[in-house]
């Protein structure tokens, strides 16, 4: 049989009052001593061997705690106490015996269980205190492993542990005193009962002892169990003498140490008075805490208007309680407080050692006139302008006076109340809070020159100082140095559209494309404030004025109404303010789009940034005041949206003119959005190769005929494409016959391999000779009778007479030139870039996959042209389009111009066609049209501007309403007008089309 | 007397001469012009480049002459379309418009007429995405127009009209004719052309590459090109016999083309002039 395995706990908890404690050696292993715990206190030291694997149990601990007297005899007993159960011992034992020992024996048992297996068992397992109950490895570890085969036992055993024996001792301590409640009494006075106070003040045998005089009997009242209080009663004789005498006590033996008893009175003491302070007209119960007050003290106040009524004393003479009542005159300051002792007896007071009968002294404040005043600050009243300041006086007495008055300490300027003329406000009695309002007459020279003042009955009590300010000017301006985009308004050809500040928002030129960081739509706004005043604010707002230049649709949608915009900025179409660097100033709260209020600085302005939109023609105006609200009353005026004016319909002035309705606010004057529009321009070479040559595939002699029909040897020839041509054979020239397809049968100038050409002599040719045909193509119109398809002649560039970069406008006349007929768009050519003026190869017809491939290459400025912020197009001039579409033959129909891109607003470019836009071509279109083509605005110029006007996605039925009139962007057939119509004109500014050109 | 009669004969002459006028005036009037719109089949496949013809019919009994801006480039022909209700919306197809040309003379004998093909299936629409434009100007930019790049954006029945401000001869101001409206069914696939119409019904670059063959993306945007020429070569390799596989591979074929003739410029172009 192999050992049996097994664990040892101990728990031992031992509460009571055990003072130390002695063990035996337990039976199996050792214990050498354990914990004695004893109301909290440990007492020796515990210390658990556990037994090794071979045995085991677990270990109640019992106290049999039996209390004995020095001679061994039982007093109390408490017996078989579980430890863990254990809380206090029951061995209290009244009257010990100070100086005798106690024994206290306890016995300590333990109570073990534990399991034995029969056959090999390998680990013994424990589940709690109470036993073992399961099987298997839970809490501790074993090397052994339990079967289910082995027979158990469960084995319990009492084991005697030890005894313990406390030895308690009862000592002898001196008593100690530390007051009496009562500490004083007079001759012949009644029985003082009091109470001695202290420790160790128990006793079965006690009294007192008086020394220092004669005359004081205390006496102890009955006994009590109580340690530190001990019932007294005092009598003094008549006849003792004044002075004090000291007091001991006698317990079992032990003499306490002595306090003082006073035979006589004692000098009162003021500890504190409630309330303490009071106003003239105020009265009010005072309280005042004190000792050795006596019976029936005097209270007294050393100084004047304040009379004391209504006394009383509390039974302890601890407090005082009286009524004070300050004179309505009584003038602010402390008043001394003092209690003057009539003796416990409040017969006198009877002095011991010189101690006198009154008390120290305490402050009583009577504080200043109720009567204040307030007014709040005023700050800056602006001229024209109301401010409204709070008044009060609620605590006035109700005879008083409180007037308000405005008065200038300096300098000029001038305020008044709200109605003009009143300076004073005057109010009897209380003033609860009024609302005055204040009204600027006239700029202050100087800050701070004016005060509202308050005086109560006569007399200043606060004053608050104002400056009437006013904004002086109002001004846009350029953003920084870096800007240059502001300057003065030309308008647009319509009257009323000049005047104010014109603003190019858009990007100066390339390097300030790729820069990207310059915002031209900033502008700052300057409002200088008079007089100067470092940190007021001011109050900026924006609006969308009225278009001057139309009051009808489609260019102005609602009439003489303003906010008629075609941009916004954060969904304002009247612009809004931002915070650049630099630049801080604070939107409103919550923030409302066009509303800004900034600060003025030392040099007495204030500065916001104010951006525009982007579109052409879109006009502004900034107002600012010094009051928010006042901004905020500001509107376009109702009927004429021109102008701004305020809640009175007092119209706001602009910034250098009269303000003739004395408005508050101030406007700057309009400022007009303009874009510039950059043009890159090219043209195609010299001409070369417009002509087809060939052989005769005919034997002609002597032939007198008019009209002769010749065979060709090429059979590709576009028909009737040479009538009006010539045809050279040799030196000799012949003119080829117009066709007339009306004809019947019709008349053909060519077919794909014969020409018919006028003869006007006698004609021969032979089969085999050389000939070179050329259609009637002459750009320049030089080359009459002697047409050579321009070979040589260089392309030009499209005509720009009315693209030219001015702010001059173009007549509504045939021969207009040399103006800008975007300025009725607000819009400014520009020829700034880089890459025009290229020779372009020359194609005689060129298709539009083929001015497609010219753009790609030869637009060196292509990657602007879709940018927003900087308008690029693209002019090319080349020779004619698709040769189905090239004029030759006339019938055919002939391309003027073409903007490329197949939509409305994905235009890079236009091509003007020279050979085309020439007067023979438009010849033709007096067939069709009635007026004379000489007499209408059709040429190449008109036609660039025209191919312009479709990049800013203009049409040909643009029709002014309720016309068929559509100005320049009518085709050539039917145009009458050189100007753009207003249809045209609001696409150009965004009024319905939102692309850039 | 004699000035009398002569008076009188004179103001019989001027009506006369006046009601001559008015008939041949009238003999070329709106009322004598007939504008007909013709679809070239009753029903079409969402997706499907749609044909119409414009056909101007003279139906006095004089011959009328007008300038032939029959071409939808002149700018005077227009297109409406609605869906299901009578609100038409203007249709604006690629270079709609923006011909600035000299027309030639067209004379129509009596009940004689002359013919125009259009194409109506990609939608120049209006540009709508700048944040910075006030909605009253969104709203002129936008009403009355067709807002989708698909002229028929889905399937449904439309009517289409159309008005033509017709040039007669000596006359400076036009006038115009307008068509009856026609109706057409636009149906939409199944299967696998549903699958090829919902990968392009959303894109109006693809839109105007069925229709012209050529990208409306600028040439200088060559990753774009590039990307969407990708897009449509894997579309055709998705699904090569999709219904509209036939249509893309012609207009690939174009494309390419157009692509040949613009490196042969480019190749042109480098070498010294």
């Amino acid at each position: 049989m192999k050992p049996l395995k097994s664990l040892f706990f101990v728990f031992l908890i031992v509460g009571g009052i055990l003072i130390s404690a002695q063990n035996t050696k337990a039976q199996t292993g050792y214990l050498s001593s354990f914990l004695e715990v004893i109301d909290g206190t440990v007492f020796g030291q515990s210390e658990t061997i556990l037994y090794n694997y071979s045995f085991g149990y677990y270990y109640t601990v019992g106290v049999d705690g039996l209390l004995y007297d020095q001679n061994q005899n039982l007093l109390a007993s408490n017996s078989q106490q579980r430890v863990s159960q254990y809380a206090r011992a029951p061995t209290a034992v009244y009257g010990a015996v100070r100086g005798n020992n106690y024994k206290l024996i306890s016995y300590h048992t333990a109570y073990a269980q534990y399991v034995r297996y029969s056959e090999d068992q390998q680990v013994f397992l424990y589940q709690d205190p109470s036993g073992i109950s399961e099987f298997g490895q839970i809490e501790h570890p074993s090397p052994y492993q339990i079967q289910t085969s082995y027979s158990r036992e469960i084995v319990n055993e009492t084991i005697d542990l030890g005894r313990t024996s406390v030895t308690l001792q009862v000592p002898l301590v001196a008593p100690q005193l530390t007051s009496i409640d009562v500490d004083a009494g007079i001759p012949g006075g009644n029985p003082i009962q009091t109470y001695l106070r202290g420790s160790n003040l128990f006793g079965t045998d006690r009294y007192i002892i008086v020394s220092g005089g004669g005359g004081v009997n205390i006496t102890l009242q009955p006994l009590t169990n109580s340690t530190d209080v001990v019932d007294v009663n005092i009598q003094i004789d008549s006849s003792a003498p004044l002075g004090d005498r000291q007091i001991s006590l006698v317990v079992d033996g032990q003499t306490s140490n002595s306090i003082a008893f006073r035979v006589g009175d004692r000098s009162p003491t003021i500890i504190s008075i409630n309330p303490s302070e009071l106003s003239p007209g105020e009265s009010a119960l005072i309280t005042i805490t004190e000792t050795n007050f006596g019976t029936n003290p005097t209270l007294s106040v050393d100084c004047c208007s304040v009379n004391v009524s209504q006394q009383t004393t509390n039974a302890a003479g601890t407090q005082i309680q009286a009524v004070f009542s300050v004179n309505n005159s009584a003038g602010a300051g402390i008043r001394n407080v003092t209690v003057t002792s009539n003796g416990i007896s409040g017969m006198g007071f009877q002095s011991t050692g010189g101690e006198p009968a009154n008390s120290n002294s305490i402050g009583f404040e009577v504080v200043a006139s109720a009567s204040q005043p307030t007014i709040t600050e005023v700050g800056v009243v602006e001229k024209n302008n109301l401010k409204e300041v709070t008044v009060s006086n609620p605590s006035a007495a109700a005879n008083d006076k409180t007037k308000f008055r405005i008065r200038r300490l300096s300098g000029t300027g001038s305020a008044t109340f709200e109605d003009g003329t009143t300076e004073t406000q005057e109010f009897t009695g209380a003033v609860s809070s009024r609302t005055l309002r204040i009204k600027g007459v006239t700029e202050s020279s100087q800050a701070n020159n004016f005060v509202i003042e308050a005086l109560v009955n006569g007399s200043s009590k606060l004053q608050k100082s104002f400056t009437v300010a006013t904004i002086m000017a109002l001004v846009f301006e350029n953003f920084d140095s870096n800007y240059s985009n502001i300057d003065s308004n030309p308008g647009n050809g319509q009257t009323g559209s000049a005047g104010g500040r014109r603003i190019f928002p858009d990007k100066k030129d390339v390097a300030d494309v790729n820069s990207g960081t310059t915002d031209r739509a900033l502008v700052k706004v300057i409002a200088t404030v008079s007089p100067t005043i470092p940190n007021v604010q001011v109050y900026f707002g924006s609006y969308d004025l009225d278009d001057p230049s139309a009051n009808a649709a489609p260019l102005d949608t609602n009439a003489s109404v303003g906010d008629d915009n075609n941009g916004a900025v954060n969904s304002s179409k009247s612009g809004d303010f931002v915070s650049p660097s630099g630049i801080t100033c604070t939107a409103s709260t919550p923030a409302v789009v066009g509303r800004i209020g900034c600060t003025v600085a030392s040099g007495g302005t204030a500065t916001a940034a104010f951006k525009t939109t982007m579109q052409p023609g879109d006009n502004f105006a900034v107002a600012a005041s010094l009051t928010d609200t006042y901004r905020d009353s500001i509107t376009l005026n109702s009927s004429d949206g021109s102008k701004l004016t305020d809640s009175a319909n007092k119209t706001i002035p602009i910034s250098g003119e009269a303000n003739t309705d004395n408005a508050a606010g101030i406007r700057t004057e309009m400022l007009t959005v303009w874009r510039s529009l950059h043009i890159e321009v090219d043209s195609m070479g010299n001409v070369s190769g417009n002509s087809v040559t060939g052989t005769i595939a005919s034997n002609l002699r002597g032939v007198t005929r008019s009209q002769i029909t010749l065979t060709l040897s090429v059979s590709t020839l576009e028909p009737n494409r040479f009538e009006n041509g010539r045809l050279v054979i040799g030196s000799s020239s012949y003119g080829v016959i117009n066709s007339n397809p009306a004809a019947s049968p019709p008349v053909d100038a060519n077919t794909s391999n014969t020409v018919t050409i006028i003869n006007t002599g006698t004609f021969s040719v032979s089969y085999g000779d050389s000939f070179t045909l050329y259609d009637d193509d002459d750009m320049d119109d030089e080359d009459v009778g002697n047409l050579n398809g321009d070979q040589g002649d260089n392309v030009p560039e499209p005509d720009l007479g009315l693209l030219t970069p001015n702010e001059v406008s173009c007549s509504n006349t045939f021969n207009t030139n040399n103006c800008n007929v975007f300025v009725s768009a607000y819009v400014q050519p520009t020829y700034d870039l880089s890459g025009s003026h290229e020779d372009i190869p020359f194609y005689t017809n060129t298709s539009s996959s083929s001015l497609a491939n010219i753009r790609t290459s030869y637009f060196q400025n292509k990657m602007y042209e879709a940018n927003t912020d900087f308008w690029t197009i693209y002019l090319l001039g080349a020779y004619q389009f698709e040769s189905s579409i090239d004029g030759d033959p006339d019938s055919s129909g002939a391309i003027f111009g073409f903007k490329d891109g197949p939509g409305t607003n994905d235009g890079e470019g236009a091509v003007i066609f020279n050979e085309v836009g020439r007067p023979r071509e438009y010849e033709n279109m007096n067939t069709i049209n009635p007026v004379d083509w000489r007499m209408r605005p059709v040429s190449r110029r008109f036609t660039v501007a025209h191919e312009v006007g479709h990049l800013f996605g203009g049409d040909h039925d643009d029709y002014n309403p309720g016309t068929m009139e559509a100005g320049i962007m009518a085709d050539s057939l039917f145009r009458t007008s050189p100007l753009f119509s207003n249809t045209t004109i609001n696409k150009i500014r965004g009024g319905t089309m939102l692309y850039h050109p | 007397m004699k000035y009398k009669f002569l008076t009188i004969a004179a103001l019989c002459f001027s009506l006369i001469f006046f009601s001559l006028y008015i008939v041949r005036t009238k003999s070329a009037s709106t009322q004598e012009l007939e504008l007909r719109l013709i679809a070239s089949k009753p029903f079409y496949i969402v997706g499907e480049v749609n044909k119409f013809d414009i056909k101007i019919t003279n139906k006095s009994d004089n011959n009328v002459s007008f300038a032939n801006a029959l071409s939808a480039g002149a700018g005077y022909l227009k297109v409406f379309i609605s869906k299901g209700n009578n609100n038409f919306k203007s249709y604006v197809g690629s270079r709609w418009g923006k011909d600035d040309a000299s027309y030639g003379v067209l004379t129509l004998k009596p009940n004689e007429s002359v013919k125009n093909t259009v194409t109506i299936f990609w939608n120049s629409k209006p540009e709508i995405s700048n944040s910075s434009t006030p909605p009253d100007v969104i709203k002129r930019a936008t009403e009355g127009k067709i807002l989708t790049d698909y002229a028929f954006p889905e399937k449904g029945t439309y009517h289409v009209k159309a008005s033509y401000y017709i040039h007669l001869i000596n006359q400076k101001d036009p006038i115009l004719i307008e068509s009856e409206p026609i109706q057409i069914t636009v149906e939409e696939p199944v299967g696998e052309d549903l699958e090829v119409w919902n990968r392009i019904k959303d894109k109006g670059d693809i839109a105007y590459f069925l229709q012209e063959g050529d990208f409306k993306i600028p040439s200088n945007k060559t990753k774009e090109r590039e990307k969407l020429q990708q897009e449509i070569e894997q579309i055709l390799i998705d699904h090569p016999n999709s219904f509209y596989a036939k249509p893309f591979k012609q207009s690939l074929e174009k494309f390419q083309a157009i692509e040949e003739k613009r490196k042969a410029f480019l190749e042109k172009i480098k070498q010294p002039q």
